[in-house]
């Protein structure tokens, strides 16, 4: 179905894959694993058509297909998913999977029918399948990240492709979204699927059953505040703040607290509100009512930039590296933005992250994932913060990687740094956190410390299964 | 009562009234606002058809007068040099500005961003420099004096139209070959096509692995855009009674992208609402000020800073607002 004979690709003179051969036979699913910056990406854009090989050959169905474009290879069968999600924007959930189903049965050339009409009843069945059924009006851009992930799964099964290629699929899903992944039923139905997760323990089919009780969906807001905690004066205060993406609404009053060298941990699946929490913060999306206090200064509705310059560093969930800078530009960058006298420099940094040291003159753009990830708090850290927010440091990132952050960021938080992180992965934040709060729709569920969680399983199961 | 408001707003054809009420200015109005009525209407179908790339597809061309021009000479040169009536030389206008935009346009799509708009704005140079010095064919920096209106003594056996003159039994055919194009545009956008073009705008990688070649796509855009410029040109040739290499000249590229995005780029109607917007000011601000560039520029600032998604996007968004705003106070 799928072969690779002696595929090279090489950036600048750095090789990303070397001389890799496989075969995948009709009917099966094969897993690349392999730690970040292992070249599992630059692999799936080579077979797509994305990325030119410097030597090597791909064959599909037995055709050679080494440097055929990427729409030809889609429309051999080949349907693919994105690492970093990979949508339409601004249309709706709908008509993005309607797009997918007209460029598979090569209707895009039609200049007269309505386009609206056309795969309606398909493209709703498709959606139902994979879970996003009573979102189909929603533009897609507005969705949460892990159902744009499933969305983007969706794109990929329109074109029904005889082989799957699924680019860290889980990454940024819930265990229960993981079990239901659409990916598992499509091999069941006799398709072959190459999955590259980083994480073993997902790949689809064997997956660990957590049987989670989903009835009595009790609501405990305002409950959250610890008696004692609201009295102090915290570094990070946030009094009810409801936030928007223009019309939907996504935060309904959440109110905590972080105190001078805590870290605290928000915990929640996909879309219940954790990034925009941040972004609240950060003034990124300005709170549309309620405080922001930091250092007793509200600072809802202050341009980001001040806010960073008073001392909040926020490491976004999709990096946003400079692509085109080396790794010591990127971090120069910071250094002659920031305004904040403190202890860190270049050299401090590259001795928290000797990684990043070795790779001084790499470009931003051909770091792998974790790489980008320790660059990104790098560059955070260049500002002197105060306070930190982590946005889903581990996401996408192999077990090993996530190992070695979970050190480092330990590191930051002994040195007395406070920490705000916002996490789906409960062993990650439990291992952390001090304090936890866990968010549902956009709102506290619970507050407590992380030790009491810890050691009670039973409630961290029932407050993560919703 | 606002939601039956709305229902009611929606049924009715709103197209359909306002090209009544267009068509209802040669009776209604004088002879200078018909002269208006033909400027707007030609505009509007220049920049729609330059929002087929640039809101539809995502490409930024600078170099859409070339289109515009191209259909201006055809349609001129055969009418005034060969006789052809206008019925043959209208559609010969679009095919050879589409032809003109396949060529240009296929060399154009290999280059994205701010390259392909670079690389549009210099074939359009070319093609002035072409109709500037070429003398024998476009007549030069003279241009081509004179073109004639096309017959329309078929009109005056129509009860009604017989009294107008011709400026304005030609401002009634422009009108309908305008709506006529709209319409075509309006359904194209919707259509399969419409859609393939505006998942390329949104992620032209994506877009890629869903089965599309998205050069193709482009380059398909490019022509159906340059053959309604073409159209558009014709008219205009027409309407001036005479073809000059100003048409083809740059500034009117920009004319034409600041109409679109005052209008609003988001919206079909949009850079229609922006022609008319852009005409009409000229006309008034001239008649005031002979700093009416200026004046323009201010205005144009103050639009862009309050509406960023153009005229008919801050209205959308108004609306949208005002219903939100009613909707609350009925639900209390």
């Amino acid at each position: 179905m799928l072969e690779v004979r002696n595929l090279s690709k090489s950036f600048a003179g750095f090789r990303a894959v070397a001389e890799v051969s496989f075969a995948v036979p009709a009917g099966q699913i094969a897993a690349v694993i392999g730690p970040n910056g292992a070249g599992k990406s630059t692999l799936f854009n080579l077979i797509t058509g994305h990325l030119q090989p410097t030597a090597g050959q791909v064959f599909i169905d037995g055709r050679d297909t080494t440097g055929v474009p990427p729409h030809r290879i889609c429309g051999m069968g080949v349907g693919r998913s994105f690492q970093r999600t990979n949508i339409f924007p601004k249309l709706t959930v709908l008509e993005n999977v309607q797009a997918a189903l007209l460029a598979h049965q090569g209707r895009g050339p039609n200049f007269w029918s309505r386009a609206e009409l056309l795969c309606r009843a398909e493209g709703e069945t498709l959606l139902a399948s994979i879970g996003l059924g009573g979102q189909a009006q929603a533009v897609a851009g507005t969705l949460a990240y892990g159902n744009q992930k499933q969305l983007e799964l969706g794109i990929a099964l329109a074109s029904d492709p005889k082989i799957l290629l699924l680019d860290e699929p889980t990454a940024g899903m819930s265990a229960g979204e993981t079990r239901a992944h659409p990916a598992v039923h499509r091999a069941r139905h006799g398709g072959g699927v190459l999955d590259r997760p980083a994480d073993r323990g997902d790949a689809p089919g064997p997956h660990h059953r957590r049987r989670e009780s989903c009835g009595g969906a009790r609501r405990r807001r305002g409950a959250a505040r610890l008696p004692g905690r609201a009295a102090m004066s915290a570094l990070l205060e946030l009094d009810d703040v409801h936030t928007a993406y223009g019309l939907s609404r996504v935060l309904f009053g959440i109110s905590l607290a972080v105190e001078e060298g805590e870290c605290v941990c928000l915990l929640g699946r996909n879309g219940v509100g954790k990034t925009t929490t941040m972004r609240s913060v950060m003034g990124l999306t300005p709170p549309s009512a309620g405080r922001v206090r930091f250092r007793a200064r509200d600072i809802a509705g202050w341009p980001p930039y001040r806010i960073a310059r008073a001392g909040i560093g926020f490491v976004p969930e999709d990096r946003r590296i400079f692509a085109e800078l080396s790794v010591w530009e990127n971090l120069d960058v910071a250094r002659h933005a920031s305004t904040r006298p403190g202890r860190w420099t270049i050299e401090a940094v590259f001795e928290l992250f000797p990684v990043l040291a070795n790779l001084r003159d790499r470009q931003g753009g051909f770091l792998s994932g974790g790489e980008q990830q320790m660059l990104t708090i790098a560059r955070t850290l260049m500002g002197n913060p105060e306070l930190l927010l982590l946005d889903e440091p581990s996401e996408g990132l192999a077990p090993l990687v996530v190992d070695a952050l979970l050190a480092k960021i330990g590191e930051l938080k002994a040195q007395g740094l406070t920490i705000l992180l916002a996490e789906q992965g409960v062993d990650f934040s439990l291992a952390l956190a001090d304090r936890v709060y866990v968010l549902e729709k956009g709102a506290v569920r619970y507050t407590g410390a992380a030790a009491a969680l810890k050691s009670d399983r039973a409630l961290l199961d029932r407050l993560m299964a919703l | 009562m606002m939601p039956r408001a709305a229902a009611l707003a929606r049924r009715i054809p709103w197209t359909l009234v306002a090209f009544v009420a267009a068509a209802a200015i040669p009776w209604l109005g004088s002879r200078y606002e018909t002269f208006l009525g033909t400027q707007i209407a030609i505009d509007a179908l220049f920049a729609v058809s330059l929002n087929l790339l640039l809101g539809t597809t995502g490409l930024v061309s600078f170099g859409h007068v070339a289109y515009f021009g191209i259909g201006s000479y055809v349609c001129g040169i055969l009418m005034k040099t060969y006789a052809v009536p206008f019925t043959l030389a209208l559609p010969a206008a679009a095919l050879g500005a589409a032809g003109f935009a396949l060529v240009f346009g296929f060399f154009c799509v290999r280059l994205t961003k701010i390259y392909f708009a670079m690389l549009t704005l210099a074939f359009s140079q070319i093609v002035w420099a072409i109709c500037f010095k070429w003398n024998d064919v476009t007549g030069g920096d003279q241009g081509l004096p004179d073109v004639p209106y096309p017959d329309l003594a078929w009109m005056s056996s129509i009860p009604g139209l017989g009294d107008l003159r011709t400026a304005e039994q030609f401002y009634l055919v422009t009108l309908v070959v305008v709506t006529v194009s709209l319409l075509a545009m309006r359904r194209i956008i919707a259509s399969p096509f419409g859609r393939m073009l505006t998942t390329i705008r949104e992620n032209p990688e994506r877009a890629a692995s869903i089965g599309l070649d998205v050069r193709t796509y482009e380059l398909a855009a490019f022509v159906v855009a340059g053959g309604f410029a073409g159209i558009a040109g014709a008219l205009f040739g027409i309407f001036n009674r005479g073809v000059f290499s100003d048409y083809v000249y740059w500034p009117k590229s920009a004319e034409v992208m600041i109409m679109t995005i005052l209008g609003g780029i988001e919206h079909f109607w949009g850079p229609v609402v922006g022609a008319a917007t852009l005409v009409l000011l000229n006309q008034q601000i001239t008649s005031y000020t002979e700093y009416w560039p200026l004046v323009l520029g201010s205005i144009l600032l103050v639009l862009l800073f309050v509406f960023p998604g153009g005229i008919v996007g801050g209205l959308v968004a108004g609306v949208a607002w005002l219903g939100r705003r009613y909707g609350r106070r009925a639900r209390a």
